[in-house]
């Protein structure tokens, strides 16, 4: 992480806005579009894979319908 | 009244009406106070005290009463669900004289302002309690007010008038003003309860807790084993009938969670929504707005009754130098700029923290989720996005009043506050730096320059040395020995000369200059042409 805590500010304050604008309907598909393109620009599969693995939602704290 | 009338009439004897007057009584000028209440408000209403606001109730003397009464805190800490999730402490400063934050309750800071009035400025300044504003109007050369009093209406004229009369301002309405910004619909219920706890005093912020899914809840120790709760309710959950039961409840669950199952009494509550709105300006020829009457900030970032002390601080001087006709009325426009900016800033930040505390939408919601997701499970790169920022004060770096720097960077920034340092006096005494700004202007000289002693104007000099002041014993003005990192915290070397504003701000700053340079700087921050 070498962003810097306002770098991080700005991009969380983007994403919020942004998946705000995709629309409830679109949102997964704006998020999704998201990670293909960063994917991208990581260009590294092992750290595309650990992050995944690092985003998978853990049991305990999984909304239940 | 009018032949032996106030210079200046302040509407509102809350915090920023009461450190205006004192301000002002400190130069010289008569004040009178009107509020439509009977008394000190009483109840809870701003609870955290910062630095910078300590510094300033130190320069009227009230500083060590606030310190005695109040509880400094350094931690604050966060959780999701059941889990702890990010703490964050403040450094130990011993180069400050002031603890970062302190709580206490407003009604408190009223009460020692009150009496700090009443024991040093009784002839210049004049409370009427029990007296309404109903109108006003503002002249070129004075301002007249319509006043409802007990014994029926009543006239007073003063050349200038300060609205210090908070939210719901009687003075901006009656003006035609109208703030911008943003509101958000979340309403918060803002509770304080006695309760006897040994916790520390410490920020505790819950998102989603058991007690209370779905909501975020806040927590404060205040005076007396008294403490603040904030949290987020639906708007059909609660109604002013059954607030106080509402309260009981939900308190109580939350209380028992966090396992202080002693008896707790409530003894406050109200509700809040957020707001984060300014008037376009604080300056209506002789009518200026101050504190909440100018603009409203989220009470999340702590900055409400903060910001309201620095625009206090800001506007005195300014007053007492045009009525003591030291300055041309144009250095007001420089408080309305200078202060505008300001509580942009403030609104910036507390409005940050508001998204944080309460999401207002599908976006911010699903983030903040995902956010406290990853730090939960030991993400602790993005700390920073819970971090409540809510110390530091805000500068002024654009202020005509200043001399840019040019390409040297000596000193403080320009417009920053000026940094606290230990020092010692001349007589031996160990002390800090803050005792001795923040009052007049100041040139604060380092070291062994010899030029100050022949600049024509009515400013303080204070030099500082790192060494002995035997060399210096034959010069004007105050000095102080470094007893500990001045030079550092200031960003100085010998030969260098910082200029300091009578509200604390940095005017100016310079290496080995001459006479001129300085000069210049003087008379470009008291708004006068250079001889």
């Amino acid at each position: 992480m070498n962003m810097t805590p306002d770098q991080l500010d700005s991009v969380y304050i983007t994403l919020c806005e942004t998946a705000d604008s995709a629309g409830e309907a679109d949102e997964s598909e704006f998020l999704t579009r998201l990670v293909l393109l960063l994917a991208l620009d990581v260009g590294d599969p092992e750290v595309i894979r650990r992050r995944i693995n690092e985003a998978r939602m853990p049991v305990a704290a999984r909304r239940t319908g | 009244m009018t032949a032996a009338g106030p210079d200046v009439l302040i509407v509102g004897a809350g915090p920023t009406g009461l450190v205006t007057a004192l301000g002002l009584a400190q130069r010289g000028i008569r004040c009178e106070i009107v509020d439509a209440d009977r008394g000190i408000a009483t109840g809870s209403r701003a609870l955290g005290i910062s630095r910078r606001t300590l510094q300033i109730l130190d320069t009227l003397g009230v500083s060590a009463a606030c310190l005695e009464k109040g509880v400094p805190w350094v931690g604050s800490r966060s959780y999701y669900r059941d889990q702890e999730v990010f703490y964050l402490e403040l450094p130990e400063e011993p180069d400050e004289a002031f603890p970062a934050m302190l709580n206490l309750a407003q009604e408190d800071v009223v009460r020692i302002l009150l009496e700090q009035i009443d024991k040093t400025v009784p002839d210049l300044v004049g409370i009427r309690w029990n007296t309404r504003l109903e109108s006003l109007q503002v002249t070129a050369d004075q301002v007249q007010v319509q006043l409802d009093t007990l014994d029926g209406p009543t006239k007073m004229t003063a050349p200038w008038l300060v609205a210090c009369d908070g939210a719901r301002s009687t003075v901006r309405e009656r003006l035609g003003i109208r703030l911008e910004g943003e509101s958000w619909n979340t309403r918060y219920v803002i509770v304080d309860v006695r309760l006897h706890s040994d916790h520390p005093a410490e920020r505790r912020a819950w998102f989603d807790p058991p007690s209370n899914p779905g909501s975020t809840v806040l927590m404060h120790r205040q005076p007396d084993d008294v403490w603040r709760l904030d949290y987020q309710v639906d708007d059909e959950e609660v109604d002013a009938d059954n607030l106080v039961s509402h309260v009981v409840t939900r308190v109580r669950e939350h209380l028992d969670h966090i396992g202080e199952t002693g008896p707790m009494e409530v003894v406050w509550t109200s509700t809040y929504r957020a707001r984060a709105l300014s008037a376009p300006t604080y300056r209506h020829g002789r009518a200026l707005l101050s504190g909440d009457a100018a603009h409203l900030i989220p009470i999340f970032g702590i900055r409400g009754l903060n910001s309201a002390v620095e625009d206090a601080n800001n506007l005195s001087w300014k007053i007492a130098a045009v009525i003591h006709d030291r300055a041309s009325d144009a250095l007001l426009d420089t408080y309305s700029t200078e202060r505008r900016a300001a509580a942009h800033t403030n609104l910036a930040l507390t409005t940050r923290a508001t998204l944080l505390m309460s999401p207002p939408t599908r976006g911010y919601e699903l983030l903040r989720r995902a956010l406290l997701g990853l730090v939960a499970e030991g993400h602790d790169e993005f700390c920073p996005l819970l971090n409540p920022r809510q110390t530091g004060t805000v500068g002024h770096p654009d202020s005509v009043l200043h001399t840019p720097s040019g390409s040297s960077e000596v000193g403080p920034g320009i417009g920053d506050v000026y940094p606290d340092a230990r020092v010692c006096t001349a007589e031996g005494e160990r002390g800090y730096l803050s005792s001795h700004l923040g009052r007049r202007t100041t040139l604060v000289v380092f070291a062994d320059v010899p030029m100050p002693m022949d600049v024509p104007f009515d400013v303080e000099v204070v030099t500082i040395t790192q060494k002995t002041r035997s060399h210096l014993e034959n010069r004007s003005g105050q000095v102080l020995v470094d007893a500990g990192n001045t030079y550092t915290r200031w960003k100085v070397q010998p030969g260098d000369v910082v200029l300091v504003r009578p509200d604390g701000h940095i005017a100016g700053a310079w290496r080995y200059p001459d006479a001129t340079a300085v000069a210049a700087g003087i008379a470009r921050l008291q708004r006068k042409e250079a001889p």
